[in-house]
């Protein structure tokens, strides 16, 4: 093993931060090894971080907790670097700077809350990831994009007051900011609304599909293991044994994979499998007990690597084709065949099929949640488990490798216009063997659990139950597969309140007989411009940016040092 | 029709068969959730797709038209390429 004791310990959280300005303005080619770099530092640091470490920062009358290290956080800080790497070496060929920036601030801001040890630190750090978050949005630099990444601002700043206001009220019925297990109050209520924005929460759940896939394609890497696994970890330090959470993570399961079942992009597709795993996460955390939470953050570990997997895989098809809807797909095991393997083993694993990450980890959650005494919830759950296989390890690749190649909107069968990068197959080798190595040795997994795991998945009862489950799952798609096939359409999730509700108010009003006269009507404002619309603006947006960042950076070190 | 019955009668003996052989759980249960559970998706998510599905490109506050979905590969996922 190799000896860290002697090297001087440091937020990791800092290290990210640090790395990420330098990043933003280094020449991009030395970008690329620094954004790596970073994130090994970055891992060292959580690896040397002992079980117990509290550092505290004064901050006026308030006492910080800005690290606390302990099992629960070190498990959530361990996957979070470890997936900054190897996002980094993805996205080695892809990203600009302003990209690799925002990810290593984005893993920096994920680590920071993770190892807060406050709700004011875990406010900062959650804030501050948002805005970096919707950085890594708009790095696609396209219409859609801007306008997807603006909701995802506007849903997070709705989420961001809830916490920022159940904190205040928080701390002042109790004068404690202290993070730890909450008690369910109109206070702590708030918190956790806010937490449940972040988690992609029903019915607060579409922005994840809607802006996830508008990212770059190691953007989306990025977005899919901090967000909402943030999320998780806050659920699980502060809400556990919340019986809401049970039934609102079963809902979530189910709900994630009917619409993964419907949809035709490929990476919304797995962008609903993302609140359908966290709905097994938060299920489990609902449940409370200490197995329950061992098995959310199981699973949140092992779900942030095969789900990296299956992103860096269809974003490797995007990079190559530049298209990411089936209907636009298909035929393209020839011309990559080793992604289609390497996609292959996060299939698996998120699927729970045996010598897989995804087993252990499912396998413990939601065993826990039978053991909870919720048996109706565990049956469930292995109903979301099925919609799982069937969409992304049959329907998925069924229809992006396999069968002729199609043209929905006339565009022609897709082209393979540019090779995989080197670096974006080693990225995805290395998740690879991290999966099966956790598969194979679940130990690897479990040791770092917050407390001690005692569950043993390889025996003959569960090996067979899931086998059972992937093979008559496959029969059924064989069955259904005609009705599988898909079209170019995109359906409609709960953001129809804020996206079309307010078309169909305004053009209803606007049908409305005129009561007054031409003469008595106001004079209308000119239309908002869509973002991406040609304007210039009178103060160039670096500009405007850079102030407001440099203001705010100002305002907290003026308050830090007084 | 009368095949694929066959098949799935006949893949329903040998998973009971290998669950009460082994003694995993009760014979035939997981089997028959599984294909129940899959079935039961498939045509639910259909039904459901009938009420929320509509064509690309036409709801509102989505911008461009449907073949803005299409991103030229190595123009707008390269940072390089515009961030020079």
């Amino acid at each position: 093993m190799v000896d860290l004791s002697g090297l001087p310990a440091v937020h990791p959280a800092l290290v990210l931060i640090v790395g990420a300005l330098l990043v933003a303005v280094v020449p991009r080619r030395a970008g690329a090894a620094l954004t790596v770099l970073t994130g090994l530092v970055a891992l060292v640091a959580v690896v040397r971080l002992d079980e117990g470490t509290v550092w505290d920062l004064g901050f006026y009358t308030y006492e910080l907790t800005w690290l606390r290290a302990d099992g629960l956080s070190l498990a959530f800080a361990t996957v979070f670097a470890l997936i900054i790497v190897i996002a980094g070496v993805y996205g080695w060929t892809t990203m600009g700077r302003l990209e690799r920036a925002a990810a290593l601030a984005t893993a920096g801001c994920g680590v920071g809350v993770v190892l807060a040890g406050d709700l004011l630190t875990v406010f900062f750090f959650w804030e501050f990831k948002v805005t970096t978050a919707a950085l890594l949005i708009f790095a696609r630099r396209r219409a859609r994009s801007a306008a997807a990444g603006l909701r995802y601002l506007g849903v997070h700043l709705v989420g961001g007051v809830l916490l920022l206001a159940g904190t205040v009220w928080h701390l002042i019925d109790t004068g404690s900011l202290a993070f730890a297990s909450l008690e369910l109050t109109g206070a702590t209520g708030l918190v956790l609304a806010g937490f449940l924005v972040s988690a992609a929460a029903l019915p607060v759940n579409a922005w994840l599909p809607d802006s996830y896939p508008e990212s770059t394609v190691a953007g989306t890497v990025v977005l899919s293991a901090f967000t909402t696994k943030s999320a998780v970890y806050v659920l699980a330090r502060g809400f556990p044994g919340v019986e809401l959470l049970l039934w609102l993570g079963v809902a979530m399961a189910i709900f994630g994979v009917v619409y993964a079942v419907l949809e035709d992009d490929i990476r919304r597709l797995l962008a609903y499998h993302i609140v359908s795993q966290v709905g097994f996460m938060v299920a489990a955390i609902g449940v409370g007990t200490e197995a329950a939470v061992n098995g959310a953050t199981a699973h949140a570990t092992a779900h942030v690597l095969y789900k990296g997997l299956l992103l860096m895989g269809v974003g490797a098809v995007l990079y190559v084709t530049g298209r990411s809807r089936a209907s636009e797909l298909g035929g393209l095991a020839r011309a990559l065949p080793w992604v289609l393997v390497l996609y292959m083993v996060g299939a698996l694993s998120i699927s729970g099929a045996p010598l897989f990450s995804g087993f252990p980890a499912k396998e413990l959650a939601v065993t826990s949640v039978g053991d909870g005494g919720s048996y109706a919830a565990q049956w469930l759950l292995k109903l979301a488990s099925v919609g799982t296989f069937l969409s992304v390890a049959l329907k998925l690749p069924a229809l992006t490798w396999f069968g002729e190649p199609r043209s929905a909107t006339g565009a022609g069968p897709a082209p393979t216009l540019q090779s995989v990068p080197v670096t974006m197959y080693v990225a995805m080798g290395v998740a690879a063997v991290a999966n099966v190595a956790i598969g194979v040795r679940p130990a690897l997994l479990y040791d770092l659990m917050p407390t001690a795991v005692s569950f043993e998945p390889y025996t003959v009862a569960k090996v067979v139950e899931a086998t059972m489950l992937l093979a008559f799952t496959g029969l059924g798609f064989w069955l259904l597969r005609a009705k599988l096939q898909p079209a170019a359409k995109v359906s409609v999730d709960t953001d129809w309140v804020y996206r079309e509700l307010p078309t169909i108010v305004r053009r209803r009003i606007a049908e409305r007989p005129e009561r007054a006269g031409p003469e008595d009507r106001r004079p209308r404002l000119p239309a908002p411009t869509m973002p991406g619309a040609p304007t210039r603006p009178v103060i160039p947006s670096w500009v405007l940016g850079g102030a407001i960042v440099g203001a705010m950076v100002l305002v907290l070190a003026v308050s830090v040092v007084a | 029709m009368a095949v694929k019955v066959a098949i799935v009668v006949g893949a329903l003996a040998v998973g009971t068969l290998v669950e009460w052989v082994t003694g995993a759980s009760v014979p035939g249960r997981m089997p028959a959730f599984a294909l129940g559970a899959a079935i039961v998706l498939v045509i639910g998510a259909k039904q459901l797709g009938r009420v929320v599905s509509r064509p690309v490109g036409v709801r509102a506050g989505e911008l461009g038209d449907p073949a803005d979905d299409i991103a030229p590969a190595g123009e707008v996922l390269r940072g390089e390429v515009v961030d020079g």
